[in-house]
């Protein structure tokens, strides 16, 4: 059970930190047996950025309907 | 799968040093008379395609004249990202039409995602063997 202490403290955090925090505890989670997760825990990885890649429905409905329409021989 | 590619996993040091073989394809993109060649991600867990910043800046885009996109995030942060469409090109396969997620950061290759590419092609991942097969979807 997390202190309530600790939930303000984290509650107070700017973006920039909150982020940071959720890396650490990534890292702490990593299960070193593994391979994509050993991938992810080096730092300066790009692949610790990239996924996964999620869209809005919006976005997603909007890609989906374009690409239908420039690729359907009329 | 008939009339398709068959493209090995391959590794690719300019994203990691690790020497593992990844699922990276190598494509070619053009817009307008621009074009490059990249090695892109099939990634299966993208909803959409990415393309990173430089990317379309060598192809010649200003990244103001594009439509902004709202609601596309990455595993710890939210991209930035303009809608872009290019055409997109695989081995031998017919060229088609894809619109991408134009990001402003350089720390992910080009990604091929389930909109725009998995809604084209059939893809078959064998681990395993270390292979990819591809082919225009019927």
């Amino acid at each position: 059970m997390i202190a309530p202490e600790l939930i303000n403290e984290l509650q107070r955090l700017n973006r920039e930190e909150k982020l940071e925090v959720i890396r650490l505890l990534q890292d702490d989670l990593v299960d070193e047996s593994s391979e994509w997760d050993n991938l992810l825990s080096e730092p300066g990885r790009v692949f610790r950025n990239i996924g996964p890649i999620r869209a809005s429905a919006k976005t997603i409905k909007q890609f989906e309907a374009l690409s239908k329409e420039l690729n359907t021989d009329d | 799968m008939t009339d398709g590619l068959i493209v090995p996993y391959i590794t690719n040091p300019r994203f990691a040093d690790d020497e593992l073989a990844r699922p990276f394809i190598p494509v070619k993109l053009r817009v307008g008379g621009n074009e490059i060649q990249e090695l892109a991600m099939i990634d299966s867990g993208a909803d959409v395609c990415v393309l990173p910043h430089q990317s379309g800046v060598n192809l010649g885009a200003l990244w103001e004249d594009q439509y902004e996109i709202v609601g596309l995030s990455g595993l710890t942060e939210n991209l930035e990202s303009r809608s872009i469409t290019l055409n997109l090109t695989v081995g031998n396969l017919p060229s088609i039409m894809v619109p991408f997620a134009w990001t402003n950061t350089d720390d992910l290759p080009v990604i091929l995602g389930q909109s725009g590419f998995f809604s084209l092609f059939d893809i078959c991942f064998y681990r395993s063997r270390g292979e990819i097969a591809l082919s225009p979807s019927t």
